[in-house]
C-alpha cells in the first residue's frame, strides 16, 4: 500500500528511517519547519534551516526513492521574539517560490502568550496573501484545548481560506470545534504523549474521513515514524478496506497538500481484476 | 512535538549506614516525587488507552443495539472485570499491592 507521510521532521531522523519507510510504502513525507530544542537567536539560522528543508533534504530522500516536500515558519516556542519572527517572515517569498515548498508551518501556539497569537496571525496572514497552505501546531498535553480553541479565535478574526488550514494534534476533545469550522485537522500518533493508533482509528470510525490527516511527526524527541503504519494496521484489521485505507492515509494528503500544484501525488484507486473474464 | 531529554534527576549520595551495596542501591532509588513525575505521562497514556477502549465498547454496542437489540454476555462481563480492576488501581490504601490484586482478579474463573 502506498502511504504519504504528512508531517515528518526528517532531518530528526536517519538514513534507516528513510529506507524502512520506503519498504513499507511510504512514497512521500512533508516536513513543517521546526523548533530546534533551543531557540534560536538569529534569522540567519532559520534561512540555513529552510535551506537544509528545502534544498538538501529532498535529495536525501530521493536515494530511498520518497518524495519530500517542507514548510517554513518560526515555531511558536520562539515567538516571544517578535523582532526576530518579523525578519524571518520577511523570507518567506523566496522560499514560496522554490519547488517542493508547500507553505507556512507549522506555526501555532505553545502557551497561546499575546506574542504567540500575533506570531501566528502574521504566519497565516503571509500565507494567505502569497496563497499558500498553512499547517498549524496546537498546544499538548493540559494545553490543548484552551490552545486549540484559541487558535480558532484567530483564524475567525482573519479572511482565510478554511480548506486551505490544516489544524494538526487534534484529539478527541479538539476535533469537532475544528472540523465543524470547516479546516481540515491532523491526528499526530506518538508513543506516549500525543494520539495513539487506537484512538485515531476510534476517531476516524467517529467521525469520518473527510478532511483528516494522520501523522506521525516523528521528530528529535521519543517518536517513532512507524507509528503512520502501526495505525494503518489497526484500521485494516478493524475490517475497513484496502480502498478505504488508501483514503485516509495516501489520498487525503494528496487532497489538502495537492491544493498547492507542486504537490503532485495523484490520488490512487485499487482496481480489482475481473478473472472471470481474463 | 515535546521536549526530549526529562531524564531523572539524580540527588547527592547520602549514606545511611549499612553495606556498600545497600549504600549504592538507597542511591539509585528514586524519590517519591521523582516516581510521580516520571511514570505520569505513561500511566496518562495508559489510561487514556483503557478510556478508549470502553468508549470502542460503547460505540460498537451502539452500532449492534440499532439492529439486534442486545450485547453479549462475555464480554459485558469481561468490561466488568476491567471496572473492578480500575476501582483496584484507584484504592488509595489497598490492603495489598495492587498488581497482586489484579493478577489474582484476572485469574479468577
Amino acid at each position: 500500500m502506498q502511504i504519504i507521510q504528512p508531517h515528518y521532521h526528517a532531518i530528526a531522523r536517519t538514513a534507516q528511517d528513510y529506507e524502512r519507510m520506503a519498504m513499507s510504502g511510504v512514497v512521500a513525507v512533508a516536513e513543517p519547519a521546526f523548533w530546534a530544542g533551543f531557540d534560536r537567536l538569529y534569522p540567519e539560522t532559520f534561512i540555513d534551516y529552510f535551506r537544509q528543508i528545502s534544498e538538501f533534504e529532498p535529495t536525501r530522500a530521493a536515494q530511498y526513492g520518497i518524495r519530500h516536500f517542507c514548510w517554513v515558519a518560526v515555531n511558536p516556542k520562539e515567538a516571544e521574539n517578535p523582532l526576530l519572527t518579523r525578519e524571518v517572515l520577511r523570507h518567506f517569498p523566496e522560499f514560496f517560490a522554490k519547488p517542493t515548498v508547500l507553505g507556512v508551518g507549522e506555526t501555532g501556539l505553545h502557551k497561546s502568550t499575546k506574542n504567540e497569537c500575533e506570531s501566528l496571525e502574521a504566519h497565516v496572514d503571509m500565507a494567505m496573501k502569497h496563497g499558500q497552505l498553512v499547517l498549524i501546531h496546537t498546544p499538548h498535553l493540559a494545553d490543548k484545548a484552551h490552545g486549540t480553541k484559541t487558535v480558532l479565535e484567530v483564524l475567525a478574526g482573519m479572511n482565510v481560506d478554511r480548506e486551505r488550514i490544516w489544524i494538526d494534534h487534534v484529539e478527541e476533545q479538539t476535533i469537532r470545534p475544528c472540523l465543524d469550522a470547516g479546516y481540515w485537522v491532523g491526528f499526530t500518533l506518538y508513543p506516549i504523549t500525543k494520539c495513539s493508533p487506537k484512538r485515531a482509528v476510534d476517531m476516524l470510525e467517529k467521525y469520518g474521513t473527510e478532511r483528516i490527516l494522520v501523522n506521525s511527526s516523528a521528530d528529535w524527541g521519543p517518536s517513532d515514524p512507524f507509528t503512520l503504519q502501526e495505525c494503518i494496521l489497526e484500521y485494516r484489521r478493524r475490517g475497513h478496506s484496502l480502498q478505504e485505507a488508501i483514503e485516509v492515509f495516501h489520498n487525503n494528503p494528496c487532497r489538502f497538500l495537492g491544493q498547492n500544484p507542486k504537490f503532485d501525488i495523484q490520488p490512487i484507486r485499487v482496481e480489482t481484476a475481473d478473472v472471470a473474464h481474463a | 512535538m515535546d521536549s526530549g531529554g526529562d531524564g531523572v534527576n539524580v540527588t547527592a549520595p547520602r549514606r545511611v549506614g549499612g553495606s556498600a551495596l545497600a549504600f549504592g542501591l538507597l542511591h539509585a532509588m528514586l524519590t517519591a516525587a521523582q516516581v510521580a513525575e516520571n511514570y505520569f505521562l505513561e500511566s496518562r497514556h495508559m489510561l487514556l488507552e483503557v478510556a478508549a477502549h470502553f468508549d470502542r465498547y460503547d460505540a460498537a454496542i451502539a452500532r449492534e443495539d440499532a439492529h439486534r437489540g442486545n450485547g453479549d454476555a462475555a464480554a459485558a462481563r469481561k468490561l466488568a472485570i476491567l471496572r473492578e480492576a480500575l476501582a483496584i488501581v484507584a484504592d488509595p490504601a489497598p490492603r495489598q499491592e495492587r498488581t497482586v490484586s489484579l493478577l489474582e482478579l484476572f485469574a479468577r474463573p
